[in-house]
């Protein structure tokens, strides 16, 4: 949504994207080895909600730069989440290929999103831990079918392993209307404020 | 008095199958031990992505003597109000509540003493004595019982602190066979039962990710029986709401947070409005109900009461403050962070200051969220809190009026919301109609009402003028 420009040929472009799912599918550890390229057996569960911030070269000239919240996934916190996915442009929803019951949870955040979200917002829809082959439970043309049916990218990818990570943000970072934000962002600058020359406004907060 | 002291602390919570679990896992502050050690006192990693070991171990030369020092002055304290230690070392009962005591508990409670002190300050021996028996009947219960709180506390039972040696597994050697087998922490087995119990003690709560974390530390201060009427106490007086099932409460305390840094920091509430896409616009409260998406950053101050947010020692001063105290120390040390983040704060804005408000916001939320994992010196977070800033002045009363304000206000914005739902509006005109509220309500609903509290804005002028 926003740019920023560091010479004229090129671009960088900002967007939000939000992870969605089920507890324990692996959301954390698709960010932690998307941002840093690491894995950790055991990952710390998210209270509340991270954020973590990672750029994507995607050709010579330009930058996508995401601005990733990661979300806590236990049920409860669904109160919660409006403030994480109002105005994401993309969103990964995750589901664990072992656990048949986390691609029902998914569906339900892929509906919540379609209702709630901005319309033009780019949905992925991810199993994880494809690592665990021999656990799997749910088959990938079950899961392939219902995203090509709701209009959704797909993926299966495993964090532990690294694969299919950076195919996956490369893919939705493809998918994300950067001339359009570069346009907005150009006639935005035609009637900049700039925040340093507001007035004062401590007066204005002391003398209430 | 003191008799029947000795005989609560005394009582061996017996139960087949279960020993009562009473670990000194806090080692002593000898320096030099932990300048060496990977891990720190109380078995976490000493490091972080936000502090190098070169830094930890040149804030632990220093920290350590300051325990020493510090654990000499409560013992004389002590001694003076005639309070003896047992032979554990560990005291039974504190002197009554004074300005003092709290200067000493501000200044942090040796580590060995903390399980006891934040027990007694937290009245849980009044808990334990009208409840006898009950813990023991929940574990009876609970020992088979398969629901949806027991499997998403295995899921978590493995992900809570599993960089500290207590909590992971321990691994064995067949010394015969020379096999290796895994076997689960005595930590993580107590552990367990407490949410187990919890979960069917509290129905209204369950259990909710983040529990896990509250009760996995104070296990290691105090013994199990303890710990999990510790945690009631958490969420009946400390944390109300905050866990319950709709998690509302995390929404009112955020809007106590929110109604707080615009009147006692209003510069930080400014770069809130500034990048909250027009939801707090002045003279509106309906970021109450909507709330700005800064509060994404705040969730876990609450929910966690800092663990995970602040480093672990700085946690354990901050709730060495909130059970001597009350609720209002969440809101104190939330305040303070901001207070001692302002200068960096500042400094994003001066650097983007071509009025992006995208890349503002991201580094906004950067760095709220990282500042506080680098507050190693709790003494300078609680000097800033209770000397400095006098953040320590917000009362308990003022933080209840403030939380009632906000209970009532979303109440009525929300019946707002569903009056117009019902008249038939979508989804997408609410925020628009929130926006405008303003113009759409009429003065009686009392929305427009900016100070919730008229005398904390008469002092918050007066602390301003003295800081110029």
């Amino acid at each position: 949504m926003s740019t920023d420009i560091a010479s004229d040929e090129h671009k960088f472009v900002q967007f939000k994207l939000v992870l969605l799912g089920e507890s324990a599918v692996g959301k954390s550890s698709i960010v932690q080895r998307f941002v840093k390229d690491s894995f950790n057996d055991f990952k710390e569960s998210t209270i509340g909600a991270a954020f973590l911030t990672q750029t994507i070269d995607l050709d010579s000239d330009t930058t996508v730069k995401f601005e990733i919240w990661d979300t806590a996934g236990q049920e409860r916190y669904r109160s919660l989440a409006s403030i994480y996915y109002r105005n994401a442009q993309s969103a990964l929803v995750v589901y664990d290929i072992t656990q048949k019951a986390s691609l029902d949870k998914a569906k339900y955040w892929i509906k919540e999103l379609q209702k709630q979200a901005s319309n033009n917002i780019v949905i992925a829809l991810v199993g994880n831990k494809t690592d665990l082959e021999e656990e799997r439970q749910i088959p990938t043309e079950e899961a392939q079918a219902f995203a090509n049916e709701a209009g959704l990218l797909f993926f299966e990818v495993s964090a532990k392993s690294g694969k299919g990570i950076k195919e996956c943000f490369r893919e939705i970072a493809l998918k994300m209307p950067i001339e359009e934000t570069l346009k907005r962002r150009r006639d935005r600058k035609r009637g900049t404020v700039d925040l340093n020359k507001r007035p004062s406004t401590n007066e204005q907060q002391c003398a209430c | 008095m003191n008799k029947s002291m000795v005989a609560e602390e005394g009582e061996g919570r017996g139960h087949v199958g279960r020993k009562p679990l009473m670990m000194n896992l806090v080692r002593g502050t000898s320096k030099n031990r932990i300048l060496q050690s990977k891990q720190d006192r109380y078995g976490f990693k000493k490091t972080s992505t936000f502090v190098s070991e070169e830094e930890y171990n040149g804030w632990w030369k220093k920290y350590s003597k300051y325990l020493i020092r510090r654990k000499r002055k409560w013992e004389k304290m002590m001694a003076r109000n005639g309070l003896a230690v047992d032979q554990s070392g560990a005291p039974k009962r504190f002197p009554p509540r004074s300005s003092n005591l709290a200067r000493f508990v501000h200044k942090g409670i040796p580590a060995e003493w903390r399980g006891v002190a934040w027990f007694y300050f937290a009245r849980g021996n009044e808990k334990l004595r009208q409840n006898q028996g009950v813990y023991d009947r929940l574990v009876d219960q609970t020992i088979d019982i398969i629901n949806d709180d027991t499997e998403a506390i295995e899921k978590d039972l493995h992900r809570t602190f599993p960089e500290n040696v207590h909590f992971k597994n321990i691994q064995k050697v067949d010394p015969a066979t020379g096999e290796h087998t895994e076997e689960e922490s005595v930590l993580l087995q107590t552990l367990r039962r407490v949410l187990k119990c919890f979960a069917r003690y509290k129905p209204s709560i369950g259990y909710c990710q983040s529990l896990n974390f509250i009760a996995g530390l104070l296990l290691m201060f105090m013994d199990e029986e303890k710990a999990f009427w510790m945690l009631v106490i958490i969420s009946e007086r400390y944390l109300p709401g905050i866990h319950d099932l709709n998690l509302e409460g995390v929404n009112v305390h955020q809007g106590v947070l929110m109604l707080c840094l615009r009147q006692y920091l209003p510069e930080i509430w400014r770069l809130i409005v500034d990048t909250s896409d027009g939801k707090c616009q002045e003279g509106s409260n309906s970021f109450l109900y909507d709330l700005p998406t800064l509060s994404f950053c705040t969730t876990s101050w609450f929910m966690s009461i800092f663990i995970g947010v602040l480093p672990i020692e700085t946690t354990l001063r901050v709730w060495d403050c909130l059970f001597y105290d009350s609720s209002r120390t969440i809101f104190q040390i939330a305040l303070t962070i901001f207070k001692l983040m302002q200068p960096e704060l500042k400094k994003i804005v001066q650097r983007t200051s071509h009025g992006d408000t995208d890349v503002l916001s991201s580094e906004l939320f950067r760095t709220i969220q990282n500042f506080p994992k680098k507050i190693l010196d709790a003494n300078t977070l609680m000097a800033e809190c209770f000397t400095d800033s006098r953040f320590g002045g917000l009362t308990q009363k003022e933080v209840l009026k403030c939380k009632q304000y906000v209970i009532d206000s979303r109440s009525r914005y929300r019946s707002l919301v569903v009056k117009r739902s019902a008249m038939g509006l979508k989804e997408e005109d609410r925020r628009e109609l929130m926006e405008n509220s303003e113009k759409l309500e009429s003065d009686k609903i009392g929305l427009k009402t900016l100070n919730w509290n008229g005398r904390l804005n008469h002092r918050m002028r007066k602390l301003h003028h003295r800081h110029r």
